[in-house]
């Protein structure tokens, strides 16, 4: 088990140092294309960042660095080597998948994962989009990092490192604070329960606890409560260290704020990406823009919010799957990395598979979308024959194959809900 | 003797450069035409008279009078001499001695100089100096006497916005530097394509030096019909090296501030994309004493100074004051140079509706196939002649009364193969250094200017010493290729400024060096040492507030080509930030380098057309409405799952209707009744 979970990983390694030195270009490609590189995550800033550090020129000044001071401080440690900086990439990369693995490990139970669970990272580190977002050498990657191991964490109930890893992953990219919630409700209430992401364990563990003692309960979900509101206080406390220690790295200037959080939130960069944002802010007329802005924001904030509290005590684990899908659907500036993440944790909706309504069809439109987009980019920038129309067509197509995947796991966790564990796929059910 | 000082005094006055200062002896001796030995009899004597007020400043009424005194006595002398000018002589030295009250100056200059391929520069220089005031003393610094020769408008924005020193320049047109030479006066007076201000304002911080910039930039606006009200902040920067060294050499920036606790700043903005019109040249001459009517101003047409290959306008006004006296005057340089290619002036002269030459004026080449179908055309004649007023399409009328020192045309061409002659009334005269002054004698004869040469290919230029071009390549990359064909290096200084919407990368910069001479520089170290990129001055663009400003030194050794390239991110705008003519593209303003040694050199590289995507600009209802859409789908159906009650669908209809508000309602009735 061991020796197949480390072949994977340097399976993912070799691949991805493989394709680096096959294709040294490829880096290059990748930071340019809208895909895989916005102006907050990509690599060349991140370079210029660091380039103006090592010369003591104003880093944040500027308009073209959008990086963590923290991030840009690390990264300038490989002063410039390729290699070191390509096989610290590589190694992130296979983090995540070994992350990935350790949490399906912890569901092996109640999961019906029919393969082995290093299936999972192999999945995550042979998915070309994750493949080419770690070549690409997107920042998305220590976002995704981050998160990983804080829901790792979180599972393990390891309050403190988990609320650090959010934090970190916060300071990354700051819509990542709205997964506090979600990560706040997977934290098990009991070291010695078994959790099953598809029905609540706390509604086992309760009634077996019930024929034990009535007395016990009100403890018991103060006792949660704590657990959570203990996590959220970490994280948040944490996130504010972090942002002083930037401080301090950052010579004392606080612009590191306005060129990092407030330029993912205010989305003032106009660049095409695949996210809703860009071309209706380019469109929009000035005065309606800041209120649009808010509008926007809300939309994000709206659904994490929801779904974490409908799910909260039947299925938090998804519920959180759904949340980062969401986040990664509706952020200003979103790259197929974060996509990569979110499919790299569909496999945890195993048991869920059989309710779903049109699996081929939300695969086959997303397909489509990442497909066609780079022709529609091409043909609108470089070669002029289309306009701007075509990308933002294939944005809101993107957009809606998303959509659909969530939408369609979010139907499965009510159908599933209503079956009360016991699947019954041939039940028809409608809402009122 | 007398001569020499004169020299001096100018150079001292006007900071004028090597050229200028070089025109001036030449004109020393240049037998001028006409009232020869009068005129230049009056002028050494005022311009001492002049110094002497400089030098015994404690007691200033005095020497004044003496000198009306010594004038009145001067006049005399004409009197007895030429009693048929005596009116005019009158007129003219009531004009002076109104000048040497206010210590005011104005002369003018005209340079003609042959280019190769029969090309022509005309290079007219007006020179004002103010009347002087004292910059410690506040309410004489309000209070500035009527002026005859300074503009008085020049001297209201000057008060209005603390301006110490203002430089504007209107350029259009491609200066042929590999056929044509070197820039005219080290190329200080011509400016990048398009229009530039630079201007070095008194002002307690940076913040109101923008302010007062801003509100010299709209009022230079109005004045000269330019749109420099758009040199907002991200057309402005605030050069760090560029302009300033070289400047303090030329004691441009040596005014001291009127207020102590202020301190100088030097902005520069520029707009690549201005056209240059006849309404920016109207203005400049409204500035001038004689108002464009008499003198060499009166030559100056609209429809001439535009209608040709290369043409530049340059105003340049300078506070100079004396550290010892604290007395200070402002003066105001007028400098305005335009190419013409002879050949295209005469056929406009001779067909001014341009139609096709009839089978006889053709010149062919009857060493090539030749027949009444064929016709090699031969290459421009090498013999040309030409009157002056052939180009400019007017003649010169008179000479200004108001200047002491007589208006010159000079010709700059080698005297073996040009001739030069002045025409009046049909008879001809030359003078051995090939200029001329103006004498306002000849203001009722009709008078003209005789250019000929049997060898156009001799001329008098100079090499240009650097070769600097600029461009941008497909994959984001701006490439500046600065080439020395000099046995000597060279130490430039190059300031660069990128709009925001171009987002540099300064890690990319590469320098690269080819060496066209045997002892070529191949290792890194090397490299780096000969190259000497050092003083880097960077500061980066904040979207919509400023442009990347960059600048460094750099030397570039002889006989070899320096390449440096970075690359940039363009980035899209709103919607309402296009220009009308959005899919022209956008000009970035042209790089400034400024030659420091072994001379002083000024060039601007070509400006460069950027191309940014554009969006459908017809669209901005339809994305709001389709993203909205998109959005309220999404939202819809997640919101509807969140908050709905899941039931069988069989008994979805009778829940449905036992829930319904209606059915609720009855229920409610029911219970009631």
């Amino acid at each position: 088990m061991k020796g197949s979970v480390g072949a994977v990983l340097l399976a993912g390694i070799a691949l991805r140092l493989a394709t680096t030195l096959v294709f040294p270009t490829l880096q290059q490609t990748l930071d340019k294309s809208v895909e895989f590189s916005t102006p907050i995550t990509s690599f060349k800033s991140l370079r210029e960042g660091i380039y103006l550090l090592n010369n003591d020129l104003p880093v944040y000044d500027g308009g073209v660095v959008h990086h963590s001071p923290m991030l840009l401080a690390i990264l300038s440690i490989f002063n410039g080597s390729e290699f070191l900086v390509s096989l610290f990439y590589t190694i992130i990369d296979s983090l995540i998948a070994l992350n990935l693995i350790h949490i399906l490990n912890y569901f092996q139970n109640s999961i019906n994962f029919n393969n082995p669970t290093w299936a999972i990272g192999l999945l995550y580190l042979f998915n070309p989009l994750s493949l080419l977002t770690c070549i690409s050498r997107s920042s998305t990657i220590f976002n995704n990092l981050f998160i990983s191991y804080s829901i790792y964490f979180a599972l393990n109930n390891n309050l403190l490192l988990a609320s650090i890893f959010i934090a970190l992953a916060s300071n990354i990219s700051i819509y990542s604070l709205l997964l506090i919630l979600p990560v706040s409700f997977i934290i098990p209430k009991n070291y010695s329960s078994t959790y099953s992401p598809t029905h609540s364990h706390s509604a086992s563990i309760d009634s077996n606890k019930k024929k034990i003692s009535n007395n016990n309960n009100a403890n018991k979900i103060s006792k949660l409560n704590c657990s959570r509101l203990r996590f959220a206080i970490f994280a948040l406390l944490s996130f504010t260290l972090l942002i002083a220690i930037s401080f301090i790295i950052n010579n004392s200037n606080w612009n590191f704020i306005y060129a990092t959080f407030w330029m993912d939130l205010s989305s003032s960069k106009n660049f095409p990406n695949l996210g809703l944002w860009w071309y209706f802010f380019i469109e929009m007329f000035d005065s309606f823009i800041p209120f649009y802005k808010t509008v926007f924001n809300l939309f994000i904030v709206s659904i994490v919010l929801t779904i974490s509290i409908r799910f909260n005590s039947s299925q938090p684990f998804y519920s959180l799957i759904l949340s980062i899908g969401w986040i990664t659907l509706t952020k200003p500036y979103p790259t197929l990395g974060d996509i990569s993440f979110f499919i790299g944790l569909i496999p945890f909706f195993k048991p869920l598979f059989g309710y779903l309504k049109y699996p081929v069809i939300s695969s086959l439109l997303f397909l489509h979308a990442i497909l066609l987009s780079p022709i529609f980019y091409h043909i609108w920038i470089d070669v002029g024959s289309g306009n701007s129309n075509f990308f933002y067509a294939i944005n809101l197509v993107y957009a809606l194959s998303v959509a659909l995947i969530i939408t369609e796991f979010c139907w499965a966790m009510l159908r599933c809900e209503y079956d009360k564990g016991s699947p019954n796929y041939k039940a028809k059910v409608a809402q009122i | 003797m007398t001569r020499f000082e004169i020299l001096v005094s100018a150079n001292d006055e006007n900071s004028l450069d090597d050229e200028v200062s070089l025109l001036l002896e030449d004109s020393t001796n240049a037998g001028s035409f006409g009232e020869e030995t009068h005129v230049s009899i009056d002028i050494p004597q005022n311009q001492d008279l002049t110094d002497e007020s400089h030098s015994s400043i404690e007691i200033e009424d005095e020497p004044i009078e003496i000198h009306d005194d010594n004038i009145v006595q001067e006049s005399h002398e004409a009197k007895e001499d030429e009693e048929a000018k005596h009116a005019r002589e009158e007129r003219k030295q009531a004009q002076l001695k109104l000048m040497e009250q206010e210590s005011q100056s104005y002369h003018e200059e005209l340079q003609l100089q042959p280019l190769m391929n029969n090309h022509i520069r005309a290079g007219f220089v007006f020179q004002m100096t103010s009347n002087e005031f004292n910059f410690n003393d506040k309410s004489e610094f309000e209070y500035i006497h009527h002026g005859s020769i300074f503009p008085k408008s020049m001297r209201h924005i000057l008060q209005e916005t603390k301006s110490h020193a203002l430089h504007l320049r209107f350029q259009r047109g491609k200066w042929d530097a590999e056929k044509w030479g070197a820039l005219p006066d080290n190329g200080y007076y011509i400016g990048g394509s398009g229009a530039e201000l630079w201007s070095s304002v008194e002002a307690s911080d940076k913040n109101s030096a923008y302010g007062q910039w801003k509100i010299l930039a709209n009022s230079l606006s109005g004045m000269f019909c330019a749109s420099l009200d758009a040199l907002d902040s991200t057309h402005t920067i605030f050069p760090k090296y560029s302009f300033i060294e070289n400047d303090f050499a030329n004691n441009n920036f040596r005014s001291p501030v009127f207020n102590e606790q202020h301190d100088l700043f030097l902005l520069h903005g520029s707009l690549p994309n201005e056209p240059v019109c006849t309404e920016n040249l109207t203005p400049l001459l409204k500035l001038l004493p004689t108002r464009g009517k008499v003198g060499l101003s009166s030559i100056l047409d609209g429809h001439r100074v535009f209608d040709n290959p290369w043409h530049n306008l340059a105003l340049d006004l300078n506070t100079i004051c004396d550290d010892i006296t604290k007395k200070c005057k402002y003066t105001l340089d007028i400098h305005l140079d335009m190419v013409f290619h002879i050949p295209t002036v005469q056929a406009r002269n001779d067909r001014p509706i341009p139609k096709p030459l009839t089978g006889e004026n053709l010149r062919c080449d009857y060493s090539k196939p030749y027949d009444a179908f064929q016709c090699f055309p031969l290459p421009d004649e090498n013999s040309i002649t030409y009157v002056l007023s052939d180009v400019f399409g007017k003649k010169i009328n008179g000479s200004p009364l108001i200047s002491s020192i007589p208006s010159k045309i000079c010709l700059k061409a080698p005297k073996e193969t040009w001739n030069f002659f002045i025409v009046v009334n049909d008879s001809v005269y030359g003078t051995d250094s090939n200029c001329f002054d103006l004498s306002d004698d000849n203001a009722d004869k009709d008078q003209d200017f005789y250019i000929q040469s049997d060898n156009t290919d001799l001329i008098a230029t100079e090499k240009s010493p650097i070769s600097i071009t600029r461009s941008l390549s497909d994959d984001n990359n701006v490439r500046t290729v600065f080439k020395n064909t000099n046995d000597y290096p060279l130490e430039i200084l190059h300031l660069e400024s990128v709009p925001w919407f171009m987002k540099l990368y300064l890690s990319t910069l590469t320098i690269q060096i080819s060496n066209s001479s045997p002892k070529s520089l191949r290792n890194e170290d090397s490299l780096e040492r000969t190259v000497n990129f050092t003083s880097i001055y960077y500061s980066p663009a904040i979207d919509r507030k400023t442009s990347n400003h960059l600048e460094y030194k750099l030397t570039i050794p002889q006989m070899s080509t320096v390449i440096i390239s970075y690359s940039f991110d363009k980035s899209l705008l709103q919607f309402a930030e296009y220009p009308p003519d959005a899919n022209h593209g956008f000009e970035i303003d042209s790089s400034i380098v400024t030659i420091l040694s072994p001379m002083n050199y000024y060039v601007r590289s070509n400006t460069l057309l950027l191309l940014l995507s554009t969006p459908d600009f017809s669209m901005p209802y339809n994305v709001i409405i389709l993203t909205s859409t998109v959005m309220c789908l999404i939202f819809g159906t997640l919101y509807n799952f969140l908050v709905k009650r899941m039931v069988p669908l069989k008994y979805a209809d009778i829940y449905n209707k036992r829930d319904s508000p209606i059915a609720k309602l009855k229920t409610c009735m029911r219970k009631f009744i």
